[in-house]
């Protein structure tokens, strides 16, 4: 009984640190390119959530709303590039420009609100009550989320790195990390770029989000309430470097996960109203020994 | 090959060049000298669509650029070496050539071989970080990242600003080779007069937004009171 409760556990790390990564990558992609801290996150990962929603509203099985997920949350995302876009030409700051994200994120809470409702009175479901564990699936006694989760991690690493290192798309896209201005003057499109950029980041928090019911309760504000873990997850892991997304969040999911069990068997069920605690902890500690994250100490070591 | 005509620009309310004609011709170089804050380095925004036209023509081959965005004129063969942050510098020397010319549409030129020729120092130090070089090995890989690209017009911002005289000879002196070997038309704008001059096939020299000479560099030399007033020489 033990060890079955300690593999659930870790399949549950597993998960979470999953679906973190695919939001912590869109942040960490974002602030390479546009080294704006990116509040709307919240809003992709929310539209992903009601992609799977509408799919299965419209008979389907939930999983098919990661496809949607990965427009639709593209597609937010695009939406946000063109309002930032008059604002990044005419050379409004980085502050301006993250608090125009909180803006847009704050409209998008409205409509998906909007689209709640409407799915309530129309739809007749409890739209701020997504759950879809009991509608999941079995492999050899492993839930279809683990699966899938990981997956949906490991195909958008593995896409990431070929668009990055295999594609001229890639390399211009790497030059605008890099240097903007002189990216601009070998003839790339820095204004693509960054469009393709957000399309990237929303679809992959899309996706996100569209796994999450299958993971936990979910509603309009479910986003939102893990916006601090995914900015937590980029920094820990170095806002410099991709990679540093899936290593500051499987370290900040498996910490959170495993040490939230181990002190609920001390202390309680009721610490999970502290869960925000740990990565916030984390974050603390690994900015002071590590002031630019993880990331960066692996790569200096391997010579990168 | 390049032609400007009656170019007046700036940044937004800004305005920086007035009534700026220049012209320059295939396998030429010009030379764009003048005080500082003239408005010199505005000249090479304008032509390569960053600075802001409010009137005038820009025209490459007879075609007009004016108001295309930098990357259109980048594809069109203008090649910009800017005076800071030039280099990608996270990367190595060779990353730095070949991310130019991956982006390049004539993929199959040699210009690669060409640069290794041209700065044998880059060869050597192809694996090094490019935020590791000396400020003159820096210029020198700044001016190979646009030229890997085959360009027909290479605009060169300040190449020898902060470096030492060796380095301000031997990058001159390529400048030079450049135009002879590859037949390109080269903008250089220039704080170091004398050389400027020796190098130039033509000379403009700006002051306040405005051309107030323009000539054969030994004209210029003649021009005591441009010399003197403008750009602190002569006696």
């Amino acid at each position: 009984m033990q060890i079955a409760i300690s593999v659930g556990t870790f399949m549950q790390a597993l998960v979470w640190s999953s679906i973190l990564s695919l939001t912590a990558i869109g942040i960490t992609l974002l602030y390479r390119t546009t080294r704006v801290p990116n509040f709307a996150h919240a809003s992709f990962v929310t539209t992903g959530i009601y992609s799977s929603t509408i799919v299965w509203v419209f008979g389907f099985h939930p999983y098919w709303g990661i496809p949607l997920g990965f427009i639709l949350g593209g597609l937010v995302a695009v939406l946000l590039f063109y309002m930032l876009e008059p604002l990044r030409k005419r050379k409004a700051s980085i502050f301006l420009l993250m608090i125009a994200t909180l803006s847009f994120d704050i409209l998008m809470y409205g409509v998906l609100n909007v689209l709640a409702d409407t799915l309530q009175f129309e739809f007749k479901i409890l739209s701020r009550n997504i759950y879809f564990v009991p509608m999941d699936f079995d492999i050899v006694g492993i839930r279809g989320i683990v699966l899938i989760s990981l997956a949906a991690f490991l195909v958008t690493m593995i896409a990431l790195q070929l668009l990055l290192y295999r594609t001229n798309l890639g390399v211009a896209l790497r030059a605008c990390m890099e240097n903007p201005s002189l990216a601009q003057t070998l003839g790339i499109n820095v204004s693509r770029m960054l469009l393709i950029s957000w399309f990237i980041a929303g679809a992959t928090a899309g996706v996100a989000g569209a796994l999450l019911p299958f993971y936990q309760m979910c509603n309009t504000y479910t986003g939102t309430y893990y916006l601090a873990e995914m900015f937590c997850a980029s920094t820990v892991g170095g806002l410099d470097y991709l990679i540093g997304a899936p290593i500051g969040s499987f370290l900040l999911g498996f910490a959170k996960i495993l040490l939230l069990s181990s002190l609920a068997s001390v202390v309680g069920p009721d610490i999970i109203n502290y869960m925000m605690i740990i990565p916030l902890s984390i974050l603390v500690i690994t900015l002071a020994v590590l002031p630019t994250g993880i990331a960066p100490l692996i790569m200096k070591r391997r010579g990168v | 090959m390049l032609r400007i005509e009656n170019l007046n620009s700036g940044y937004g309310k800004l305005h920086v060049l007035y009534d700026v004609s220049i012209d320059c011709g295939k396998k030429e170089i010009i030379s764009v000298i003048g005080p500082n804050g003239a408005g010199k380095t505005t000249l090479l925004n304008s032509i390569f669509g960053i600075a802001d036209i409010y009137s005038g023509s820009i025209k490459l081959d007879g075609e007009e650029i004016t108001k295309l965005p930098p990357h259109i004129i980048a594809r069109k063969g203008v090649a910009y070496v800017l005076q800071m942050i030039n280099i990608f510098s996270e990367l190595s020397v060779d990353e730095n050539l070949r991310i130019s010319m991956a982006l390049s549409r004539d993929k199959s030129s040699d210009m690669l071989d060409y640069v290794y020729e041209l700065f044998p120092i880059l060869k050597e130090r192809k694996k090094q970080r490019a935020g590791t070089l000396s400020g003159g090995e820096r210029q020198m890989l700044a001016m190979s990242i646009g030229l890997v690209r085959n360009p027909k017009l290479l605009l060169l911002d300040e190449p020898t600003a902060g470096l030492m005289p060796l380095y301000v000879n031997l990058i001159m002196k390529k400048i030079g080779e450049i135009r002879d070997q590859k037949g390109l038309s080269i903008v250089l704008v220039e704080q170091n007069v004398q050389k400027a001059l020796e190098v130039a096939d033509k000379v403009y020299v700006i002051v306040s937004g405005q051309v107030v000479f323009k000539g054969l560099p030994s004209e210029l030399m003649g021009e005591r009171e441009i010399m003197k007033l403008y750009l602190g020489m002569g006696d």
